[in-house]
């Protein structure tokens, strides 16, 4: 039996998917965290590994790694240009620029540590989508004792954004059709046969917009008043002891970066070969 | 009986609009009915059932006269709240109303609102999916059901709150024949179990002569014929003046026969009056019909699929080896039920999906290596829903949109639309704003912005889909004349009168594979198979077939009003 997550279809009996929202939420903000705590590429490297480990444990198919691929690509892009034009990290320097700053071998070391800090963001944030239900994340905020009102308001949101997505493909597959070429010619002209794909767009979600509300409103909601709920989501000694153990590592994390300096950059063991 | 839904001389306006949607309605609803409400398109059918729920003018902006009443309740002066804890309404596109993501809670939603307790929810979910046919589906995304599946879901969802009163606006449109008649034999079990008092409108009038007690007919914003079951379809030709396709059966009992009251509605009363009050010819059916197919036997193969197979990203197998050729000047009609592969592959013959296995070939270039833009010169495609496909600001534009990428002058590119739209009855529209258009003109005009790039081969995604009769005839005329100027036509459709009444050949989608593919004649002379497909044939062929072996294949009123012989 498999249930649809945030981003795709997992086992039901996965360890991670029978969790209770809360610690579900703890562990994306810890990995986030951790993931901007550490400095250092090899213990970003064992992170990564860690969190990959739970992929396979939690059964989340690799394919959804192979989509944060372009993301990636084009992040990358951004950090290697920003870091090796504007920074002055010492080391053995192997080019100069004429406004002063320079590239040294530790600058392209840690251009690959911020890749890797993205990367574990990415892989992190992606993890807890695949195993999180809309539901999770309801019963995560009305948990926190947070209005209901705003967990429909983000389900609703998540939901328009699928159903806008397979508008716009409907709608630029029947441009493509007639002749356009999204691919060709300059930024301008690219982007002008992409304002036209705004037309439809438009008029589609305000219908959807009037269609929803009617759905919603006949269906009863209220924004304010008492409700009940089918599932009941029961906070267990396990879930405690996950978000329990997930605090502590990143205590840890925290701990080893600014008492000990061994995640700070560029961390252990490649600080021991620097002699930093 | 009680009084459910009273209606006092309503007339409503929106607040855009100059014109009245509603005018001066009168309308009672005793509690129990199955009331059938027909009309063309643009009648003010929904704007009523709007009305009915207190959406109007709850939640939208306008101006009203009369009174609505309820179960008592007024509806301008009750809360919303009040009004739909006893009156649901399930919409066209169950899609719009879904706000969960599982079956289970979409079920649940209402009742959470209202507060009802978690057991209570839990008995009554399982109930409503039991009901419904949907209790193997309770945790799946909806989604990814079949139309047929998720409109069962939305109506779950109102019934588990037990309403007194159900509202269904059009709710099988999308739906395959077998997916239709399931929605409807659910909602009338309703009535049966509970006493729910239904509310439908529908273009489909087989299925509502099946079940309702009571009929009204809107045009105009006014109620223009009003009638129990049994007489309600007797004045044919006003029905037909005013866009509503009667039941086949009652068209021909009017046609055929002496009897001009209480006309037979549904298939098995057709039968039986038929049996005891006429003859058959000794006529061979249908013997005038030449099947073009045979015609085209030698002319060129624009398509050609072999073995054709393409698995989605997220793992469904849509197309499990097709093998497929149409050949230039065919009228082919591409059926099966819901998510039985249809559009999946003719996506492929445009070049907006590739094979994961297998060829297709368009014109003798392989769609798999063509760029899109050379196959989009030489097959179109008009999608289901003209909002996906018109995205300029006038008629003219829209329409030339399309030749101005091919590159076409505008000294020649002006000629080219003007044609097409006066063709289409659309010229004097070229200036228009496309957004202001109706649905049947909008329909209309995306099949014009395809012709206009003069493709050989036109396919067309439920051309009628939400169309009145009128509506209908016009775009399937259109069709006929593409067609007879020697281009290949092909439909995908769940309406089988089409079918039978415009196209040569049929082939029939069933979980990925082609089940038949023959003369439209013997495709809908393979019940059984259909069945398998989750289609049935036309009424009037089953009239055919349950009177005489002989009439088997029959295909339209027309051929089955000269084979029959008073007695």
């Amino acid at each position: 039996m498999s249930q649809r997550s945030m981003f795709v279809h997992i086992s039901k009996d996965s360890p991670l998917n029978s969790l209770h929202p809360l610690p579900k939420l703890a562990l994306m903000l810890g990995i986030n965290t951790i993931a901007l705590i550490i400095e250092a590429p090899i213990p970003f490297l064992v992170l990564i590994g860690l969190v990959l480990l739970t992929f396979k444990i939690a059964r989340v198919p690799f394919v959804r790694i192979w989509r944060l691929v372009i993301i990636l690509v084009i992040v990358s892009q951004a950090v290697i240009i920003s870091y090796v034009l504007t920074s002055k990290i010492p080391g053995h320097v192997l080019y100069h620029f004429p406004w002063g700053t320079y590239v040294s071998d530790m600058t392209l070391l840690f251009s690959f540590t911020m890749i890797l800090r993205y990367l574990t963001m990415l892989l992190g944030s992606t993890l807890i989508l695949c195993t999180t239900s809309d539901r999770d994340i309801t019963y995560g905020i009305v948990t926190l004792r947070l209005p209901y009102a705003l967990a429909f308001i983000f389900t609703l949101a998540f939901r328009s954004t699928s159903i806008f997505l397979d508008d716009y493909t409907k709608v630029r597959d029947a441009m493509i059709l007639r002749g356009t070429d999204f691919s060709r010619g300059s930024i301008i002209s690219r982007a002008r046969r992409y304002t036209k794909l705004l037309i439809p767009l438009i008029f589609i979600a305000l219908r959807r917009v009037v269609e929803s509300t009617y759905a919603v409103e006949a269906k009863g909601f209220a924004v304010t008043g008492k409700r009940t709920y089918l599932h009941k989501y029961g906070i267990r000694a396990r879930d405690l002891l996950v978000s329990l153990v997930i605090i502590l590592i990143v205590a840890v994390a925290f701990a080893l970066r600014y008492w000990l300096g061994i995640l700070t950059f560029p961390g252990w063991p490649l600080n021991i070969a620097v002699g930093r | 009986m009680a009084t459910a839904i009273s209606v006092e001389h309503l007339s409503w306006r929106y607040e855009i609009s100059k014109d009245w949607a509603l005018q001066d309605v009168n309308l009672t609803v005793d509690e129990g009915d199955f009331l059938g409400i027909v009309g063309p398109s643009g009648a003010g059918k929904t704007t009523l059932c709007l009305c009915l729920t207190g959406l109007i003018p709850h939640m939208t902006r306008g101006e009203r006269r009369g009174k609505v009443t309820v179960h008592n309740m007024d509806t301008s002066t009750t809360t919303l709240r009040e009004i739909v804890h006893r009156v649901g309404i399930v919409f066209q596109d169950p899609e719009t109303q879904f706000v969960t993501m599982s079956v289970e809670d979409e079920v649940a939603f209402p009742m959470e609102n209202y507060a009802v307790p978690r057991e209570t929810i839990r008995t009554r979910v399982k109930e409503a999916l039991q009901l419904t046919r949907m209790q193997e589906f309770a945790t799946r995304y909806p989604y990814e059901l079949s139309g047929g599946q998720k409109q069962r879901v939305a109506i779950a969802s109102f019934l588990a709150l037990r309403p007194d009163i159900l509202i269904l606006d059009e709710p099988t449109s999308d739906l395959d024949p077998i997916g239709k008649s399931e929605v409807f034999s659910i909602i009338a079990g309703l009535r049966e179990r509970y006493r729910t008092t239904l509310i439908v409108v529908e273009h489909n009038t087989e299925e509502l002569a099946k079940y309702a007690n009571r009929l009204v007919l809107i045009d105009q914003g006014r109620v223009v014929k009003e009638g129990s079951r049994e007489d309600f379809f007797d004045d044919v030709p006003l029905l037909q003046e005013r866009g509503v396709f009667p039941p086949q059966v009652t068209e021909i009992s009017y046609k055929c026969g002496s009897k001009k009251k209480n006309l037979p509605v549904t298939l098995e009363e057709a039968t039986t009056y038929f049996k005891r009050n006429f003859s058959i010819t000794e006529k061979v059916p249908h013997q005038n019909s030449i099947p073009k197919v045979g015609r085209v036997q030698e002319a060129e193969r624009v398509v050609e699929a072999k073995e054709l197979r393409f698995t989605y990203p997220d793992g469904t197998e849509a197309l499990k080896g097709i093998n497929l050729e149409i050949r230039k000047g065919e009228y082919v009609a591409i059926i099966g039920q819901n998510a039985s592969g249809k559009t999946t592959l003719v996506k492929h013959l445009v070049g907006l999906l590739k094979p994961t296995r297998g060829d297709v070939c368009v014109f003798g270039l392989n769609a798999k290596k063509a760029h899109i833009i050379d196959l989009a010169t030489k097959i179109g495609y008009v999608y289901q829903n003209p909002d996906h496909q018109l995205f300029c600001q006038t008629v003219y534009e829209e329409c030339a949109y399309g030749l101005r990428n091919l590159g076409v002058p505008e000294q020649e590119a002006q000629p080219r639309v003007r044609h097409v739209l006066k063709s289409l009855g659309m010229l004097e529209l070229e200036d228009a704003e496309t957004f202001i258009l109706g649905k049947g003109q909008r329909q209309r005009l995306a099949v014009a912005t395809i012709l206009v790039m003069a493709p050989e081969v036109i396919i067309v995604d439920e051309p009628t889909t939400g169309q009145d009769m009128k509506q209908s005839a016009s775009i399937m005329n259109l069709l006929d004349q593409i067609n007879r100027e020697g281009k290949t036509v092909i439909i995908i459709t769940h309406n089988m009168r089409l079918v039978a009444e415009h196209a040569d050949r049929a082939i029939v989608m069933s979980e990925g594979r082609i089940l038949l593919d023959d003369t439209v004649r013997n495709v809908f002379s393979e019940t059984d198979l259909l069945k398998k497909a989750f289609l049935s044939p036309p009424q009037i062929t089953l009239l055919a077939n349950n009177l005489s072996q002989h009439l088997r294949g029959v295909l339209t009123v027309k051929e089955l009003e000269l084979l029959l012989v008073p007695r």
